[in-house]
C-alpha cells in the first residue's frame, strides 16, 4: 500500500508528509481486527457450510435471490386522464392481456432456468472455496 | 431555477411524468402540457422515459439540463424499473444531440458524456441550489438528540447501489475500533432502493452495527440542517456521481469531507477536502480519526473547502444561467 498515492489532499495548506507519517504510526500501533479485508460471511448452501464469502459476493448473491422468480408482467397502459384516453385504454387492454399471457408463459420457464442457475452458482462458489482434498499418491 | 426564470419576467411551468406527492401543487403531468410555438423547453435529463420520446417529437426550442444517468449495471438486482429507465436514458441521449439548442451539464464530468454523444453546443453550469438550507433554523429536537457527545459520521444521498452505502458501514466498522462512540447517519430517501435497502440493514445487523447506523429516510430541510450541524465528518464512497451536491452543502456547513475519487467527485471538490484513490478501510478510519482529533488539520481542510464553495454561490450560478438563457432565447 502506497499511502502517498492513496491519499490526495490540499498540499498548499497541509504538510502531506507529516499527515501520512501520522497515519502510518497510528496504523502500526493499532491492532485492527481485520487489517486488510472486511469480515466474510458463512455460506449456507446445499449443506456445504464452513465456506466464507466476501461482502461483495454475498451482496451479489442476495440480489440474485431477490430477482429470481420475478419475471412476470402486468398489462402496461399509459395513464388515462380524459374520457378519450380511458376509452382508448379500454380498447387496448384485451390485446395487452393476450400478449402478456404468452410472455408470462415464457417467463415461467425462464424463472425455472434462473432458479437452477442460482443453485449451480451457489454450489460452484462453495466448491471453489473448499480446500483441496489430500492426494493419495 | 423556476423562481429565477419568473423573476426575469418569464413564464415558467413545471411538467413531469411522475409527481412526488409533496410537489402536487407545483408540478403538472406532462400530458396536460399544451405546446405553444414560442415555448422554450428546459428538459432535466437523468433517466430515459416516455417523456423523452414525447419531447423528441416536439418542434419547440429545447435546452437540455444534463444531470447524468446512473450506469444501469449499478441497478441490476436492486430496481428493475430504474435499471430500464437508466438503460433507456443512456441509449436516448445521442438522439437529443441535434434536437438541442444548448446542453448544460452539472459538471465537466457530465459534459464529457454530452460531447461523446455528439452535442454541438455544451457548457458547464453546476447545480443551482436555493440558500434556504443554510439559513434555516435546524430542527431543535434532532439537534439535541445528535449533540450527545458521540461522533457523528454523515452521508447524504438516496439509498442506491451506486452510492455504495455498504462501504460506509465497513468504514464505520473499523472506525469504531478507534472511537467506540461513533455512529453513522445515512440521510436520504429509500424510494426506489428495492432490495438494496434491505441488504444494507441485514449487513449492518450481521456485523453488529444495527444500533450504530441510522437510516433517516427522507428528511425536512430543518432536519437536514441539524444533521450537517452536528456531524464531525462527511464521508462519501459513492462510485457514480454526476455532481454530488452534498459535497457543496458540507463545504458550506464547514464540515470536513473525505471522499472516494470517482466520476464527478474530484471536480466538485476542486482539490479541497481529502480524496482517496482506493477504499482501504483502516486508512479511512485513521483519516476520520485525524479530522476528529487534530484541530489544525480540520481547520485547514475546512478553510480550503470554504474557499471552494464560493465557486458554487447561488447568485453567481444564477447569473451564469441567465446568460445562457438569454443566448438561447435570442438565438
Amino acid at each position: 500500500m502506497n499511502l502517498d498515492e492513496l491519499i490526495q489532499l490540499d498540499e498548499t495548506r497541509l504538510d502531506k508528509t507529516a499527515v501520512l507519517q501520522q497515519i502510518e504510526q497510528n496504523l502500526a500501533k493499532r491492532q485492527f481486527n481485520h487489517p486488510t479485508s472486511f469480515p466474510t460471511f458463512q455460506l449456507q448452501a446445499d449443506g456445504l457450510a464452513n465456506n466464507t464469502l466476501s461482502a461483495e459476493l454475498r451482496q451479489t448473491l442476495a440480489q440474485l435471490n431477490e430477482q429470481v422468480g420475478q419475471l412476470w408482467l402486468d398489462p402496461q397502459l399509459p395513464p388515462a386522464h380524459t374520457i378519450t384516453q380511458q376509452f382508448s385504454n379500454w380498447l387496448k387492454r384485451p390485446f395487452h392481456q393476450l400478449v402478456v399471457f404468452y410472455v408470462n408463459k415464457l417467463g415461467e420457464q425462464q424463472n425455472e432456468i434462473n432458479d437452477q442457475m442460482r443453485h449451480i452458482l451457489r454450489r460452484l462458489i462453495a466448491e471453489i472455496d473448499r480446500p483441496d482434498p489430500p492426494t493419495t499418491s | 431555477m423556476q423562481q429565477a426564470l419568473r423573476s426575469w419576467g418569464l413564464r415558467s411551468d413545471i411538467f413531469a411524468e411522475r409527481i412526488h406527492p409533496g410537489l402536487q401543487k407545483d408540478v403538472v403531468l406532462y400530458s396536460q402540457y399544451h405546446p405553444q410555438a414560442e415555448d422554450v423547453l428546459l428538459f432535466h435529463y437523468s433517466l430515459g422515459s416516455a417523456l423523452s420520446d414525447y419531447l423528441l417529437a416536439l418542434p419547440q426550442k429545447l435546452l437540455l439540463r444534463y444531470h447524468n444517468v446512473t450506469p444501469p449495471h449499478f441497478l441490476v438486482g436492486a430496481n428493475p424499473w430504474l435499471r430500464t429507465g437508466a438503460a433507456k436514458g443512456r441509449h436516448d441521449l445521442p438522439l437529443f444531440a441535434n434536437r438541442t439548442a444548448l446542453a448544460l451539464a452539472d459538471s465537466s464530468f457530465n459534459e464529457q458524456d454530452l460531447v461523446a454523444a455528439g452535442f454541438p453546443q455544451t457548457a458547464v453550469l453546476p447545480l443551482v441550489q436555493p440558500d434556504e438550507l443554510f439559513h434555516i433554523q435546524p430542527d431543535s429536537a434532532l439537534l439535541n438528540q445528535l449533540s450527545d457527545g458521540r461522533t457523528n459520521l454523515l452521508f447524504v444521498g438516496r439509498i442506491a447501489p451506486n452510492k455504495r452505502q455498504e462501504d460506509l458501514l465497513k468504514t464505520l466498522y473499523f472506525y469504531r475500533q478507534i472511537d467506540p462512540t461513533a455512529r453513522l447517519h445515512l440521510v436520504g430517501s429509500e424510494d426506489g432502493a428495492g432490495g438494496y435497502g434491505r441488504f444494507l440493514r441485514t449487513f449492518a445487523q450481521e456485523v453488529g452495527l444495527e444500533a450504530q447506523v441510522q437510516f433517516s429516510g427522507q428528511v425536512s430541510l430543518a432536519q437536514l440542517a441539524a444533521y450537517y450541524r452536528t456531524a464531525s465528518v462527511y464521508i462519501c464512497l459513492s462510485e457514480h456521481e454526476g455532481f454530488c451536491q452534498p459535497l457543496v452543502e458540507s463545504m458550506r456547513f464547514e464540515l470536513p469531507i473525505i471522499a472516494y475519487a470517482s466520476t464527478a467527485v474530484p471536480g466538485t471538490l476542486g482539490g479541497t477536502g481529502i480524496l482517496i484513490q482506493q477504499k482501504h478501510y483502516p486508512v479511512l478510519a485513521e483519516l476520520i480519526h485525524l479530522l476528529v482529533t487534530d484541530r489544525a488539520m480540520r481547520e485547514s481542510i475546512i478553510a480550503g473547502q470554504t474557499e471552494r464553495a464560493a465557486a458554487f454561490a447561488t447568485d453567481k450560478l444564477l447569473a451564469e444561467f441567465e446568460g445562457w438563457m438569454t443566448a438561447v432565447l435570442n438565438n
